[in-house]
């Protein structure tokens, strides 16, 4: 809501400048914010326009001798409707525009010209760019444009929150402004004309749930015309564009005292009655806008006994809306179901300034008041004149609300003491009467304050009205402790260090994809009803695309190797039923490139499979203590793919990224490896307690084992071999060099060497112990796999 | 003997003058002092000296026995020294190269801060409890005291799953907890939480931390205290801080809390739209309706809830300008934390 703070004015009188006012309304809870209009435009006067003649050398340019009392300047102005004798805002040379814009003299086509003739929008005031503003005539010549006029528009732009009905209108923030500062409320007057029954209308509800109460008058004598200046001038102050008396006249009383009306040219009402029902499906409107539609079972409609001729509490129809020739007008003050009007407003997507007001709840017993406001302005202004009674349906009166506090309560929930003598000038400040009882106070809530209902909701406003930030604060944190380190997500922060270390960067990716991109893993993604575009319409199913995404980012950026990890949830649609979703925690690692930048110390060589399985290993091996195996699988995402198996469970993928997906990337598929794991089925793993293993203090003895053996035998069995023959003495098995060579091994033979390290808890070992073991591994591995010793 | 003496004087003076390594000192060590060397050949001989001759001699070799000892730890610690300064390569040795090695990957700045917010909270108390993505209707609003139907419910663009809702905060993890356990409680939900909103400083996914302490005398003043504590460890212990009245459903009084600019120190700037203050969490007591929804006895239990999103405290800590720098792995980004 934009509030003028010259219209504020006229409801409670306001010393503070704009920023302490803003500052004021936020401390109060009314978030606000000075709009751009500025305070001070300086260099700009009011200026009188004495001649204007036509620019030799432009057709469209005037040449405008204008007065600023003392001087005349010459000016060079292009605006079509500058005139002499019109007051004008002159920006003289050296004048300080918003925007940083300094005016300079300036030729223009062979004619000098002194300072410019300013429209609206150079002046912030407006967008309103099309030709000069012309000012009132009654101002005096020479003085400061802000001061003289400009101040009109300086305004807030008040953030309210959707409690908060009552802020929406110049009275209610007035409102919160007097109660703060204990002034007065200066209320909008109303007289009651006298009633007359020269013409009536009959009204109807077809449910007085949707519509508690509807106040109709018939006026005639009508003149449609322009606003009067001040009005005009407020409702842009406002950010409302004026449109003719009538309609500004509705505008300005919501405005002004927050109650929505809307006015009927009465002659289009085909029936000389209002009924007020729900729409039937498929019934066709169009609204004053011009645009048309096909209403729905929730939408509340005003009725002319027959056709609808608004959508009740938002919009007024095409067919009944006032226009240049109207003279009698139907004048409607109405309270509408915040609930409905809302579902009514969502159904269609069509929000008012109408619909806002009434959706977060009107005051029902303000219809009467904006009612005589409305008639009373359209006899001032528009030569109206009423012709029927205030004709009122209020079947069942709605109440001020009972809500009773203690002052024991506001201490307790505040922290703090109030003076009872505070409290009460707050309360009575908000229009909340108040009696004292025993305990503190029975209070009855004005009904446009729908959102206290409670007593927790009084001792809110006690709370902002006496202020935040003169609530002391408790340092103490005093209560019950109960010693829990519990934390979920410590075993994921270890993965993450060990990650970092390892030399991976973390990423975080959206969550939210496409459906080729979400089901490239063969999973079902969950789909959204409401997705903000087609790109972003699934969740995602797995973590490797975000990385590869992010791969092809950083190459388009330069960079030509890297490590990426990723940690996050991921989901799946598993059932039929759109609860069938099941949320998982993955972690996704990448490697790309070289495996260290080129140097001098080392060779470099491109990252591969094994510099992901050194991560499963030192991650889950050597910090979590589990087992690791792989199996040739076939994952659509990965060429050469192996499940994870950890602890024998399957848990992910390992392997290439598939050149399906990197089909567009510049990447060199060669060194573009990836996996995923699934950390559900491990969670309860990760969190094994460690137990100190005894040193064993008898040394090691290292023996070196070189075997030939067929070049498709893995080097595991070996190993698995060498510690099972190994007596528990065998503490470690490591291949540690492979050598091939057609002419001295053989085609289809590689020699492997294994470093073994002995160890006995006991004593220490001599080769007597030794020597048989390795003897026994030799005759083993030559029956099983058909190994021969290397000498 | 004597003449002995002052031969092998002369024979060692000669000797321990052409050492250059500390291997010959210890060749010429057992010569002379060793288990067949001088000192101990001579010592043999004394025996068959007259008694009277004896302590004469003994005395002898004696002090050529400590003479060449002395003589022998002062060239040894010459030649450690020496040797010390030889054996490290001096020339050609080129200490400019760049070291072996790959440099260290980096955690996030989201879980960074994530990881910081937590440890202060868990200094005052608080655990850590999570909840999921996806949620019902009741847990992300109804508890939470939106009613359908309700404005409230436009203070966040919902994405739909069907019945379901990506959760547009980390409060329902309170519901659940709540529904749970029973009071006291201090516990905090870190996670990810989703809108249906996009512009330059919006993105559909962020990660919000929510925090929830339930106790039989806690008021608006200890929300204050916690509230300050926290942003004390965070942004520093200068920070100004400033409480204003705003409206969440499942809060009442409901507050958000400002801290002074910390762009311009409260000057006035673009980044806090000339206010020199800057939005950065929301919260308040806890609304009795949610009470009621977890069967709690609002009567009896007091409590105050508080959240707060990590991406805005990541970019106002480390002034960040763009949102979006947090979700597309650049590494030139990732690099600098």
């Amino acid at each position: 809501m934009i509030v003028a703070i010259d219209w504020l004015r006229s409801f409670v009188d306001i010393e503070e400048s704009s920023e302490e006012l803003a500052e004021l309304l936020s401390n109060l809870g009314l978030e606000a914010e000075v709009s751009e209009i500025p305070n001070n435009i300086p260099g700009v006067i009011i200026g009188y326009v004495e001649e204007t003649e036509k620019h030799p050398n432009a057709d469209k340019l005037q040449i405008c001798k204008i007065s600023d009392g003392k001087n005349i300047y010459q000016i060079i102005c292009g605006a079509p409707n500058i005139k002499a004798g019109q007051k004008i805002a002159l920006a003289t040379v050296g004048s300080k525009l918003p925007g940083d814009f300094i005016i300079k003299k300036a030729n223009i086509r062979g004619e000098e010209s002194y300072g410019m003739v300013c429209s609206e929008s150079e002046l912030g005031l407006s967008d309103d760019h099309e030709g000069i503003l012309v000012l009132p005539k009654e101002l005096k010549v020479g003085e400061n444009f802000v001061v003289a006029y400009g101040y009109k528009f300086l305004s807030l732009e008040i953030d309210v929150t959707p409690n908060r009905p009552d802020a929406f209108s110049y009275i209610g923030v007035a409102r919160d402004i007097a109660c703060y500062k204990n002034s007065k409320l200066k209320q909008v007057k109303v007289h009651k004309s006298e009633s007359s029954d020269i013409m009536s209308v009959k009204i109807s509800m077809e449910s007085i749930e949707d519509c508690p109460r509807y106040i109709a008058g018939i006026v005639d004598g009508i003149e449609i015309r322009e606003s009067p200046k001040w009005i005009k001038e407020r409702l842009n102050a406002s950010g409302v564009r004026s449109i003719n008396n009538v309609v500004d006249i509705s505008n300005y009383v919501m405005l002004e005292i927050g109650h929505p009306t809307h006015i009927f040219d009465f002659k289009s009402l085909k029936n000389k009655e209002i009924k007020i029902r729900r729409a039937e499906l498929n019934e066709p409107f169009k609204t004053l806008d011009g645009t048309s539609y096909k209403l729905k079972k929730e939408n509340l409609i005003i009725t002319d006994g027959q056709l609808p001729i608004a959508l009740a509490g938002i919009m007024g129809g095409s067919n009944s809306s006032v226009k240049k020739e109207t003279t009698t007008v139907l004048v409607e003050s109405a309270y509408f179901n915040p609930i409905s009007i809302r579902k009514s407003s969502k159904v269609l997507s069509l929000s008012t300034d109408a619909s806002k007001r009434f959706e977060r709840g009107a005051d029902p017993n303000i219809c009467e008041k904006a009612f005589w406001r409305i008639i009373n302005l359209l006899h001032q202004f528009a030569n109206g004149n009423l012709v029927s009674n205030m004709i009122d349906q209020y079947p069942k009166k709605i109440k001020r609300k009972k809500v009773t506090l203690r002052s024991s309560q506001i201490k307790s929930i505040l922290g703090c003491t109030i003076k009872r003598s505070k409290i009460e000038n707050i309360l009575k400040g908000l229009d909340i009467a108040v009696i004292k009882n025993n305990k503190g106070w029975d209070c009855k809530v004005p009904t446009f304050r729908p959102d206290i209902e409670r007593e927790i909701d009084l001792i809110e406003e006690i709370a902002r009205v006496h202020g935040y930030n003169s609530i002391p604060v408790d340092n103490s944190i005093s209560g019950n402790y109960r010693f829990t380190n519990h934390d979920p997500e410590s075993n994921y922060d270890a993965i993450r260090r060990y990650c970092s270390g390892l030399g991976f960067q973390q990423i975080y990716s959206n969550s939210l994809q496409n459906f080729d991109t979400s089901s490239k893993s063969g999973l079902n993604p969950v789909k959204m009803m409401n997705p903000l575009n087609q790109d972003m319409g699934y969740l995602r199913t797995e973590l490797l695309t975000g990385l590869i995404r992010a791969t092809a980012f950083n190459i388009k950026h330069g960079a030509d190797s890297f490590k990426l990890f990723e940690l996050s949830n991921v989901h799946e649609q598993v059932g039929e039923a759109l609860t069938d979703i099941i949320e998982s925690k993955h972690l996704a690692c990448i490697v790309y490139g070289k495996n260290q930048p080129e140097n001098v110390h080392s060779n470099v060589f491109l990252e591969d499979f094994f510099t992901l399985k050194g991560v499963l290993e030192s991650v889950f091996v050597n910090k979590f203590s589990m087992k690791l195996e792989f199996v040739h699988s076939n994952y659509p995402m990965l060429q050469n793919s192996y499940s994870i198996l950890l602890n024998k469970q399957m848990v992910g993928y390992i392997g290439h990224i598939s050149n399906t997906l990197t089909k567009n990337l510049k990447v060199n598929l060669e060194s573009f490896h990836g996996f995923y794991v699934n950390l559900e089925p491990i969670k309860n793993m990760l969190n094994q307690k460690k137990i100190f293993k005894k040193i064993i203090l008898f040394p090691e003895s290292q023996r070196d084992l070189n075997l030939v053996i067929s070049k498709t035998q893995n080097t595991d069995q070996i190993v698995n071999l060498i510690k099972r023959k190994g007596r528990k003495i065998v503490k470690s098995v490591v291949p540690v060099n492979i050598f091939t060579d057609p002419i001295s091994l053989g085609e289809n033979y590689k020699s492997v060497t294994f470093s073994i390290k002995f160890q006995h808890k006991e004593k220490t070992l001599e080769d007597k112990d030794v020597n048989p073991i390795i003897n026994e591994i030799i005759n083993v591995a030559e029956k099983e796999f058909s190994a021969k010793l290397r000498v | 003997m004597i003449n002995k003496l002052k031969q092998y004087q002369d024979d060692f003076d000669l000797l321990i003058s052409k050492v250059s390594s500390l291997k010959e000192l210890a060749e010429l060590r057992s010569k002379f002092l060793g288990k067949k060397g001088c000192v101990s050949l001579m010592l043999i001989e004394m025996r068959s000296l007259s008694d009277d001759q004896k302590p004469q001699a003994g005395k002898h070799i004696n002090e050529f026995k400590k003479n060449i000892a002395t003589l022998i730890q002062e060239k040894t610690q010459v030649l450690e020294k020496t040797s010390d300064q030889t054996s490290v390569r001096t020339e050609g040795f080129d200490t400019t190269l760049p070291g072996r090695g790959n440099s260290p990957g980096s955690i996030h700045p989201i879980s960074q801060i994530m990881d910081e917010v937590i440890s202060i909270f868990f200094s005052l108390g608080f655990r850590v409890e999570e909840g999921p993505e996806i949620e019902s209707d009741f847990y992300n609003f109804e508890a939470l005291n939106i009613p359908k139907d309700h404005p409230a419910r436009d203070m966040q663009d919902t994405f739909y799953i069907g019945e379901e809702v990506l959760r547009t905060h980390t409060s329902p993890v309170q519901i659940h907890v709540m529904e749970n356990q029973k009071p006291p409680l201090r516990i905090i939900a870190p996670g990810k939480v989703f809108r249906c909103d996009s512009d330059i400083s919006h993105t559909p996914m962020f990660h919000q931390i929510e925090g929830l302490m339930v106790d039989e005398n806690l008021s608006f003043g200890d929300l204050k205290g916690v509230m300050n504590s926290f942003l004390y460890e965070v942004f520093g212990k200068q920070t100004k801080t400033r409480f204003r009245p705003s409206f969440f459903p499942f809060t009442c009084p409901s507050a958000e809390v400002d801290i002074e600019c910390v762009m311009c120190s409260g000057q006035g700037c673009r980044v806090c739209s000339k206010t020199g203050w800057l939005e950065i969490l929301g919260c308040g007591m806890v609304d009795p309706a949610v009470f009621k929804s977890v069967d709690y006895d609002p009567e009896r239990w007091l409590g105050f809830a508080f959240g707060l999103g990590i991406e805005r405290i990541a970019m106002l800590k480390y002034k960040i300008n763009d949102i979006r720098l947090f979700y597309n792995g650049d590494l030139r980004f990732l690099d600098q934390f």
